[in-house]
């Protein structure tokens, strides 16, 4: 008896093609607004294409790319690192978790950029400080979201281990754990996205590198063509990143239908 | 629910002797949200024989899921004294309990539920996949093992559940209200399953439920409680082996039945946080 969601039984090719009607609708739009609105603000398709050959050529694209590649998946990979162990001790030990997460939450609502000239201060205009801004922003929601997943372990369940003459440690693994796995991977996602936000930051305010960096240099020099490669090369990021995080998912809740 | 002839009968047997319940003065109390304590569990005496099967009755609140979790150990009475054979319950595979949400861990497969109940014990992976197969036979579902609890009807959760209350080839199996979710076919046929499998093999049942129809077709004694306390204790004398359709059929039945529904009517309609308090006059005009 198993039940499928709605959208889950209509035809991956048909949600495909959709997609890709969708996307031949925008570049029409794209190409009449930059028809109609003065050329030197909106590129066309044709041009864009023509100027993401150039910087792709040219290298400056690739390394660009690389840059920022190294500072986000850097500064998130560092986040999860920190994140995941210290929301699964917060929920586990509820004592630590009800005495921390004031704070957490006090640092999660900060703007994170208010931290930047202390960061600059710190740790220079280099890696360290991009890694650092990264971590920042990626780092809370998956602190928060892995607490509450491990705090939010179904009581249900939990009863049953008992009975079952399951031991405290037993059921944190096999019960508490698995129970916070979809939290964790939202807290993933949300952290993911901002991220990518902050890597863009990092490089717009401490040492100019990156997409962060050509991102300013053409809209600053009005080169619209090659601005928009650059914002959408980070449009491609952030769905790659996030189609990534969704496959895990879905391979990690296979069970849920 | 076909039962597999290749099971061997040793496990149909293996049941551990049978263990009696008594409890001897048990009283519970939970502190409520203003800090108030209110009892569940009153001054309960009661001795279950050993393999007895009886279902324990009474509106909500009176105390029965209490009663049961404080039989499976997890619940310590504040005082008085629960025994299980000789000895006061322990939380494990020896005293199963099915509950009435089936309670199934999703991520895990059929198999990898049944099995959890024994992950405890050191037994190597073989003769766990072994016990878990023949379990899953027992109970009809010996094709389902690699599936998930959300592929599975209510009927077949349920039938896991059991399987997992059964693994560990307990000598008291404790029930709380484990048909009330499913439809009323559904229910008929997991009573059935129920008595055969307790027929085999003969654990010590301790089976909450609100349904008098449910009580009077299982159980060879049910125990009516209300206010946390034991009200009545009848014997069922129906003939076994019994099934849905012929235990109705005796004139025994509609007699307990007639009784002990007017017994529990009664607590339901005294009771002010029911939302039929107070109907004690139109019920008895429509039934004088």
């Amino acid at each position: 008896m198993a039940r499928r969601s709605e959208h889950a039984s209509a035809s991956p090719w048909l949600i495909a093609a959709m997609r890709l009607g969708v996307l031949a609708l925008l570049m029409l739009l794209w190409a009449v607004a930059a028809d109609n609105v003065s050329r030197n603000i909106i590129p066309s398709p044709l041009e864009t294409f023509e100027a993401a050959r150039r910087l792709w050529a040219d290298g400056r694209l690739p390394t660009a790319l690389g840059a920022s590649l190294v500072t986000y998946l850097g500064g998130f990979a560092l986040a999860v690192a920190f994140a995941l162990p210290l929301g699964i001790v917060m929920g586990a030990f509820g004592l630590l978790g009800r005495t921390i997460e004031i704070y957490v939450y006090a640092l999660a609502a900060t703007p994170r950029v208010a931290f930047i000239p202390l960061i600059i201060l710190t740790l220079g205009l280099g890696i360290e400080a991009k890694l650092f801004v990264v971590f920042l922003g990626a780092v809370m929601p998956i602190i928060i979201n892995t607490y509450a997943g491990v705090r939010q372990a179904d009581p249900d369940l939990v009863e049953m281990a008992r009975s079952a003459g399951a031991s405290r440690s037993r059921i944190f693994r096999a019960i508490v754990l698995p129970g916070a796995v979809p939290y964790v991977l939202a807290g993933l996602r949300i952290g993911a996205t901002i991220g990518l936000i902050n890597t863009v930051v990092a490089e717009l305010y401490t040492a100019v590198t990156g997409l962060g960096g050509l991102l300013a240099l053409y809209g600053n020099t009005f080169r619209m063509a090659e601005y928009f490669v650059i914002v959408l090369t980070l449009a491609a990021i952030g769905v790659v990143v996030t189609e990534v995080l969704r496959l895990l998912e879905l391979r990690l809740t296979r069970w849920s239908n | 629910m076909s039962h597999s002839p290749s099971v061997p009968d040793a496990i149909h047997r293996s049941t551990s002797r049978g263990r009696g319940i008594r409890f001897s003065g048990v009283s519970k109390a939970f502190t409520v949200g203003n800090g108030a304590r209110t009892s569940a569990v009153r001054e309960v005496d009661l001795e279950i024989a050993e393999r007895q099967f009886v279902a324990l009755i009474g509106p909500s609140g009176c105390g029965k899921s209490t009663l049961l979790r404080l039989a499976d150990g997890l619940l310590e009475p504040d005082t008085g004294r629960i025994e299980i054979g000789d000895a006061p319950p322990r939380p494990g595979p020896a005293i199963g309990m099915v509950f009435q949400n089936f309670r199934l861990i999703p991520w895990r497969s059929v198999a990898g539920n049944v099995g959890f109940a024994l992950e405890g014990q050191s037994l190597d992976r073989t003769e766990l996949n072994h016990r878990v197969q023949a379990q899953l036979e027992q109970v009809g579902l010996a094709g389902w093992a690699g599936h998930y609890p959300a592929q599975l009807s209510g009927g077949m959760r349920q039938r896991v559940a059991l399987a997992r209350a059964l693994i560990g080839r307990p000598s008291v199996l404790l029930m709380d209200e484990p048909f009330a979710s499913l439809d009323a076919q559904t229910r008929e046929l997991m009573q059935d399953d129920l008595l055969a499998l307790w027929e085999r093999q003969h654990p010590t049942v301790l089976f909450v439920t609100h349904s008098v129809d449910e009580a009077l077709l299982l159980a060879d004694r049910v125990i009516v409680m209300g206010g946390g306390a034991v009200l009545e204790d009848l014997r069922v004398d129906l003939p076994r082996p019994r099934r849905s359709t012929d235990a109705r059929r005796a004139t025994e039945y509609g007699r307990l039945r007639e009784h002990l529904w007017s017994r529990i009517r009664d607590l339901v309609l005294a009771d002010p946080t029911s939302a039929f308090f107070g109907r004690h006059v139109q019920a008895d005009r429509e039934r004088g």
